[in-house]
């Protein structure tokens, strides 16, 4: 087993942290914005959700394991929502249109903490990975003590 | 003579299985969110075994841990990991990882005793 192939555990669970990272920036973003009816691009806020896709290490790429082989993970895309905002009647909102509707976020704060919660099991589970890495190491360099 | 020592190539091929099977399980925990994501798994213990049984040194020596697409149920998004035995997989692979080390130090320290040390 060479020398790249032994860590390459810590990147890809590395990998996986900064994937659950960017999936709780997305939902903390969705929560933070469930109210907001302007933005740059015009209209309400629209709900982002992080799509993931694994990739291979490069040291897997060029071949020293078979496939199938251990993959990391990666933000494939942030992509908006593309379902209607939600029309709420409130006459008296700055952004009501002539009938009193204002178009809201299509954001459900419940849903986005149930993510909320999935992210940072996940996250948790790769941390735990390390930490095992880590033992396993030790014991290892133990062996000649 | 430590390189011929069948007991200690034993125990390294087991360190290097459990190895190659922690980067299996890293990879399933990283990728458990990844839609359409099969996950991994190694094999390695019924060659040693079978190894060990012929008593051949050499066929010890030629085991070589397998990376595998791993069994389990698809989830609707057709990914295969499930997060409770992806995590008691890897709790009991760096129990077994760490037992097998500890073997190794006994073994080596058997040795130092043997010389003197």
């Amino acid at each position: 087993m060479s020398f790249d192939s032994v860590f390459s555990s810590l990147s890809v669970s590395g990998s996986g942290l900064g994937a659950e990272q960017a999936r709780m920036k997305a939902i903390a973003e969705n929560i933070a914005n469930a109210n907001t009816t302007r933005t740059p691009e015009g209209g309400p806020y629209r709900r982002q959700r992080v799509i993931f896709a694994s990739v291979l290490s490069s040291a897997m790429r060029s071949g020293l394991q078979r496939s199938p082989a251990p993959a990391g993970v990666r933000v494939a895309g942030v992509v908006r929502s593309t379902e209607p905002p939600i029309s709420i009647f409130d006459p008296d909102h700055p952004d009501a249109d002539k009938t009193g509707h204002v178009a809201v976020p299509n954001i459900s704060v419940p849903n986005e903490m149930i993510d909320m919660i999935a992210a940072a099991r996940s996250y948790e589970a790769n941390l735990a990975a390390i930490r095992n890495f880590k033992t396993m190491v030790s014991k290892a360099m133990s062996i000649l003590r | 003579m430590l390189s011929g020592d069948a007991t200690l190539k034993v125990i390294g091929k087991m360190l290097d299985g459990c190895a190659a099977r922690h980067n299996a399980i890293a990879a399933n925990l990283a990728n458990a969110e990844t839609p359409g994501y099969k996950r991994v798994d190694v094999r390695f213990e019924e060659q040693l075994a079978k190894a060990i049984d012929s008593g051949d040194a050499r066929q010890i020596d030629a085991v070589r841990p397998e990376t595998v697409r791993g069994t389990g149920a698809a989830r609707p998004d057709g990914n295969t990991v499930d997060f409770g035995t992806e995590l008691g997989n890897l709790n009991r692979n760096t129990l077994v990882f760490s037992t097998f080390a500890d073997l190794a130090a006994v073994r080596v320290r058997q040795y130092r005793d043997a010389i003197g040390e």
